[in-house]
């Protein structure tokens, strides 16, 4: 049986402007990074991944490549054991399973490609094939990039909060959004409620909130925060405090779901989280959860104890974007709308365009992850490359 | 993207390994002129009319679509809570159409499956009180049966040995096994299996199984499971829908997943996977005792991301390892081809008692 040995690996640093300034608790930025991977194989087939695009994981992506050369891109289970069978064997925690993700999704990919099927179909076929996407909202609009001290001024403004309002019913009138998610700066909670009440009241009953604190508000606060926000029937409150104990103990107080996609992100934290019951939806990030088998062993986990999992985006490229869409397809268990950022890329990597209608994306037909790259506009946001060859 | 569709479903009955034994179905899954996938379960209760009814619901259907595939079969949704009875029906024909996309593919099924976690799979041997010859008592018998453990390790390399407690009373058991380990020492681990043992019964074996440093106690009962005794060896439970309070609460510390009767190879890794993250072991096992199904617990195996017991490959390992599959030292060998990788032998299915066939 012959195989398809991965002859070679490319590795792009991208960075991706973005049409806003995206402003949270943790970010004040107008672009991003991201890793771009290419998994050549001996028949001529070439894999298409990505990751997260801060050094750490472009380094260690580019050091785990060395180690895939000759073997067998299908294997994807071999690979992941060679990786890290134990917890104890991935040595650079999660920044080590998102390296393994960028490259494990080039895997998928070609193989894929190679059978002529789908990631979904891989995965076990597509249940839907138009996928919901939520659309970000930054906890305040600023036409550039400011300091950290300069915003905090920014928060007592009402005027702000009304800020976000209308850009949230621009995107709607836009991209057909019903679901928003509200980045909030956990600067101050007056201004959080203020925002959330005119995204309420502006996008009325049916609209899907979101409120994302980035675990920036302390246990008691974000509690207290959290009960003032209950007559807004949020879709959920995510990450609104850190830690599995922190959102267990808010959870406990609260109505609505709780969501994470920080305290909650690797399969050894799965337990205690469902021991503790920390959580309602496991808001799982396919870069940060370590790749595709990992994502579907943490659905599985995470269905059969009764918690539901969503996905998280953080301003992929198309391909990431387009993962997401396969995971959404395929997982019966995915009901609600995937995160995506995509729409806010001011450059992309793709040939095609990704259009939102009516809220939501189309998953491709075509085999592996059913994109192509664009090579110009790639050459044209790399900032860094490495090839790995034998 | 066009992919083949099923267009037929054989079932053949065959008859029993042994005189007294379980007749066994062979499940076979064609797609348009392509290739066949087949499957192998043990015939009782409702299962031939279960995979007759179930298999109209499959044919027509693309073997790659597990998904809606499952809806039909019932084996969709948390893989936990479908464990509320016999699945072998659904498993088998599940199994069935999965060597068939592994063969359209072209692939071993374990690739299939998504690569191999575990390259090496080790399997274990099985003993029953019953395997030594019938006018045979006492002592004689069990040094009947350690020379029949002898000679297979010898020729086969066992490493673990399975003992199969419904046809011996326990006093015999701690005989036999206090044998075994006189003879063995260290070199063989011994797992007692005491599925359908009345609690009364598997009570007294634990201290001495826990003496005799046996390494798995293999369905011992609820009343031994949450009782005291449970702390002192490794207990084995199949899944079942109590199996989140068994992982969560750490009752016991292997996930036995049997191929056909747990809902088939997909569901068995869905099963897998929480046993792993909950830091179980898992034991797979098969009952038919053909080739086709030894073939299947293997790749699954291979292809299973959690730590293995040595597998249970129905009442004879040497047997069910026929056709194409060995046992070389102590380890599933398995054919590199397509799918399973091997067919069943036409003059077995000759023999079928019956048949039916549902096609598109």
């Amino acid at each position: 049986m012959s195989k398809l040995a991965i002859t070679g690996v490319v590795l792009r640093r991208i960075r991706l402007p973005l049409d806003m300034v995206y402003v949270s608790s943790m970010y004040v930025m107008n672009d991003a990074f991201r890793t771009v991977v290419e998994l050549e194989t001996d028949a001529g087939l070439v894999g298409i991944g990505e990751t997260l695009g801060t050094e750490e994981c472009f380094g260690l992506a580019a050091a785990l490549a060395k180690s895939w050369l000759g073997r067998d891109a299908r294997d994807r289970l071999g690979l992941r054991r060679a990786f890290g069978r134990s917890v104890f064997d991935n040595r650079n925690g999660r920044n080590g399973w998102s390296a393994f993700a960028g490259l494990e999704l080039a895997a998928w990919d070609v193989t894929g490609k190679a059978w002529g099927l789908g990631l979904a179909e891989l995965m076990g076929g597509a249940v839907r094939r138009d996928i919901e996407v939520v659309c970000p909202l930054p906890a305040v609009i600023v036409p550039g990039v400011v300091g950290r001290a300069e915003l905090v001024a920014l928060f007592r403004e009402p005027k702000n909060a009304a800020g976000v309002v209308e850009y949230a019913l621009a995107q709607r009138q836009r991209h057909g959004f019903r679901c928003f998610k509200y980045k909030s700066a956990a600067a101050s909670a007056v201004y959080d409620l203020a925002v959330m009440q005119g995204l309420r009241d502006a996008l009325g009953p049916q609209a899907q909130l979101r409120f994302d604190p980035n675990a920036g508000y302390g246990p008691a606060e974000a509690t207290a925060l959290c009960q003032r926000l209950e007559p807004l029937a949020l879709e959920f409150y995510e990450d609104p405090t850190d830690d599995i104990e922190g959102l267990a103990n808010l959870r406990a107080r609260v109505s609505r779901p709780v969501a994470t996609n920080m305290c909650v992100i690797q399969l050894d934290h799965l337990p205690a989280a469902i021991r503790r019951g920390a959580v309602d939806v496991v808001l799982a990030d396919l870069f940060m959860w370590g790749g595709v088998t990992n994502y579907r062993i943490m659905a599985d986990v995470a269905e059969s104890f009764g918690l539901e999992v969503a996905i998280h985006s953080l301003f992929e490229t198309g391909i990431g974007t387009t993962a997401n869409l396969h995971l959404a397809a395929a997982l019966p268990r995915v009901q609600r709308a995937n995160d995506s950022g995509h729409h806010v890329l001011a450059a992309d990597v793709l040939a095609d365009a990704m259009p939102i209608v009516d809220g939501r994306m189309r998953l491709p037909d075509k085999p592996g992850l059913g994109i192509a790259l664009d090579r110009d506009k790639l050459a044209r946001l790399t900032v860094k490359e490495v090839t790995v060859r034998a | 993207m066009a992919q083949p569709r099923i267009s037929r479903i054989a079932l053949s009955l065959l008859p029993p390994a042994a005189p007294g034994g379980a007749g066994r179905i062979m499940v076979a899954a064609e797609a348009d002129g392509g290739p066949v996938g087949w499957a192998a379960c043990g015939y009782h209760g409702d299962r031939w009319t279960d995979i007759e009814r179930l298999a109209r619901a499959v044919v027509g259907t693309v073997p790659t679509h597990t998904t809606r595939r499952h809806e039909a079969l019932g084996l969709a949704g948390e893989p936990l809570r479908l464990q509320k009875g016999d699945l072998g029906g659904a498993g088998a024909l599940d199994n069935a159409v999965l060597d068939l996309a592994a063969r359209c593919a072209g692939v071993p099924l374990a690739l299939w499956l998504g690569g191999t976690h575990n390259a090496r799979v080790a399997v274990a041997d099985r003993l029953r009180w019953a395997d030594a010859p019938a006018d045979l008592a006492g002592e004689a018998r069990v040094r009947a049966l350690v020379e029949r453990v002898e000679t297979r390790v010898a020729r086969h390399g066992f490493a673990t040995l399975t003992v199969a407690c419904n046809d011996a009373d326990p006093e015999q058991l701690v005989t036999l096994l206090t044998a075994l380990r006189r003879a063995f020492g260290s070199r063989l681990a011994l797992r007692l299996d005491m599925t359908a043992l009345p609690a009364a019964a598997a009570r007294p074996l634990v201290g001495p199984a826990r003496d005799l440093g046996v390494s798995a106690l293999i369905e011992p009962g609820i009343d031994v499971s949450v009782g005291p005794e449970r702390t002192l060896v490794p207990i084995a439970v199949t899944a079942c829908p109590e199996h989140g309070g068994i992982l969560r609460g750490g009752v016991a510390q292997i996930m036995r997943i049997l191929t056909n009767h747990n809902g088939g190879a997909v569901v068995a890794l869905r099963l897998a996977a929480l046993a792993r993250v909950f830091q179980s072991e898992v034991l797979l096992g098969a009952g038919s005792g053909l080739a086709v199904e030894a073939a299947l617990l293997g790749q699954l195996a291979r292809a299973t991301p959690a730590d293995l017991q040595p597998l249970d490959l129905g009442p004879d390992p040497v047997v069910a390892a026929t056709d194409g599959v060995t046992i070389v030292d102590g380890v599933l060998e398995l054919p590199d081809g397509p799918g399973l990788g091997i067919a069943p032998d036409p003059a077995l299915l000759a023999r079928a008692e019956r048949r039916a066939e549902i096609a598109a």
